[in-house]
């Protein structure tokens, strides 16, 4: 039984004088009888509507429809109906009396759309998605308005060029460091000393174009670094790791690398996640048994590559370190053969490589640093883990623990 | 960007090719030969509890560092950069004074500033994707 918080009886009032009628809705004790017997013995107070939009548009349509004084809603237990002031009156009474079949009388709410406070465009139109973005099932996400707005991406790579139509917009700064990692000032406008940075930006923030998308947040921000041209130098990568930091980025995507096991970044990446900054690394391309740090240490989530089956791409590197914790690389796998995203100049190119799943992966992390701002990085890690499926036709050493799955990872999130 | 003074390309030297060196101490070894000077990264410490230095304890220790290092080798350290929320400082110094620096209390690591390897994974393949 529905109850009556408030009492309408005024506002009944009003309209029964400016209109001679009211729409009412009869709350019926339905212990005194059924709502289906209540209403034969009620009917008699209702009225028919003088006006009804559904007479009108049968009256449109050159028929004739006579409004029907009230409706019963037998599994609510009540009344929709017309009262003029004497029906009205007499409902009222009878709830005032004992053992009644009406325990109270309201005028009919009238509800309206709860219309948003502003339209805009769709962000990002879904026509056309790379198999990547389909296989994450990312677009769940953006029709949810989760687009990774907000989220600042830091991008250590070898810079992106921003003049690319997937990338303008996308580049909240840019920074190129000298040898010793001192930060070249003014800062450029984001150019690429190759081709790899703008492939893997636009993976991960690219904007759609002509309805065609290849990023996974087309709505979060990159703070790109050009860290890897001219030499690979350590100073110019910690430089951006440190601007990283200054930068407020949540994410870090990174696909570079030392062959084999170089302990020295461990610390870094230790303070990255101390600063709320979810390490998201490539482990290498050198196959079965190899691995590259800083993507094999236990504190980088660090990703491999499978195919548009959910294969392991016979190149992502896979090994099993003798220590307790995590001691499979990589964490899991993402998309990374057969990739399509932006090339320096306009156009795009298909490339393989762990470092195109990474991206991927650090795109889906800012959809989730979205959704739930407050997420540790601890948190993040563990619902993109545990959105992974498994895949049942490679061994788990290569695999580790599948691939991940947007609307799951959401779901382990909130 | 070629670093002005530095001597970690030299033409024809070993281990000195665009794949830097393995070692600190390849890298010693390469100047003692060729001479000149050399980028490297060093990570502090903070004394007597160990681990990771503050943003100013490790500006500070850089900066005690490099001075103390000036100090005793009579060489001048041109050029340096401090990372200090990461714990670590690049100096571009002759083979005294990085051995110096690389012995002290409050240095946990000295490692060449081009250390061979480190570098972007390159995609295993590139295919121009026209028609999307």
């Amino acid at each position: 039984m529905l109850s009556a918080a408030v009492d309408t009886g005024p506002l009944a009032n009003l309209q029964l004088a400016a209109a001679g009628t009211a729409r009412v809705l009869v709350i019926l004790d339905v212990s005194a009888g059924t709502a289906r017997d209540a209403a034969k013995e009620l009917g008699g107070n209702f009225t028919a509507p003088k006006t009804s939009h559904i007479a009108a548009l049968a009256a449109a349509r050159g028929e004739r429809k006579i409004p029907r004084p009230f409706r019963v809603f037998p599994k609510l237990g009540v009344i929709l109906g017309t009262v003029d002031t004497k029906g009205f009156s007499n409902l009222r009474q009878k709830a005032t009396q004992k053992g009644s079949a009406v325990a109270s009388v309201q005028v009919a709410p009238v509800f309206r759309l709860v219309r948003p406070v502003k339209v805009l465009a769709a962000a990002v139109p879904q026509d056309t998605l790379t198999w990547g973005l389909q296989m994450l099932q990312v677009d769940n996400l953006w029709a949810q308005g989760i687009t990774g707005r907000g989220v600042i991406v830091a991008h250590l790579d070898t810079g992106a060029d921003g003049t690319h139509p997937t990338l303008q917009g996308a580049i909240a700064d840019f920074a190129q460091f000298d040898d010793l990692g001192n930060l070249v000032a003014p800062s450029p406008a984001p150019f690429d000393s190759g081709e790899h940075g703008t492939h893997t930006a636009a993976t991960v923030a690219g904007r759609a174009v002509d309805g065609k998308s290849v990023g996974i947040a087309p709505e979060a921000q990159l703070a790109s670094a050009m860290v890897i041209e001219g030499g690979d130098v350590q100073a110019r990568v910690l430089a951006g790791l440190e601007w990283a930091l200054e930068q407020r980025a949540k994410v870090l995507t990174m696909s570079l690398g030392f062959p084999g096991w170089m302990p020295s970044f461990i610390p870094i990446i230790q303070v990255l996640r101390q600063n709320d900054i979810v390490p998201v690394i490539a482990i290498g391309n050198e196959g079965p048994g190899t691995s590259r740090s800083p993507g094999n240490y236990v504190e980088s989530l660090s990703v491999g590559a499978c195919d548009e089956n959910g294969d392991v791409a016979y190149f992502s590197s896979s090994e099993v370190f003798q220590r307790a914790q995590d001691p499979l690389v990589p964490d899991l796998m993402a998309p990374g053969v057969n990739i399509i995203s932006a090339k320096p100049g306009g156009g795009y190119q298909m490339m393989d490589g762990t470092s195109m799943a990474t991206p991927h992966v650090a795109g889906l992390a800012a959809l989730l640093r979205q959704a739930k701002p407050s997420a540790t990085v601890d948190r993040i890690e563990a619902a993109i883990f545990g959105s992974c499926a498994a895949v049942p036709t490679s061994s788990t050493n290569r695999t580790a623990r599948g691939v991940p799955n947007a609307p799951r990872a959401l779901s382990l999130i909130l | 960007m070629e670093p002005p003074g530095t001597q970690d390309k030299a033409a024809g030297a070993p281990g000195s090719s665009n794949e830097g060196f393995a070692t600190l101490d390849d890298l010693l070894k390469h100047l003692d030969r060729v001479g000149g000077d050399a980028s490297v990264i060093v990570a502090v410490k903070s004394l007597p509890a160990g681990g990771l230095p503050s943003p100013n304890e490790t500006e500070q220790l850089a900066n005690e560092l490099i001075a103390r290092a000036e100090k005793a080798t009579g060489q001048h350290i041109a050029r340096s950069n401090i990372f200090k929320r990461l714990g670590r400082f690049a100096i571009e110094a002759p083979a005294a004074a990085i051995r110096f620096v690389s012995a002290q209390p409050e240095v946990t690591e000295t490692t060449p500033n081009k250390l061979q390897g480190l570098g972007l994974i390159e995609p295993v393949r590139k295919t121009p994707a026209e028609s999307w």
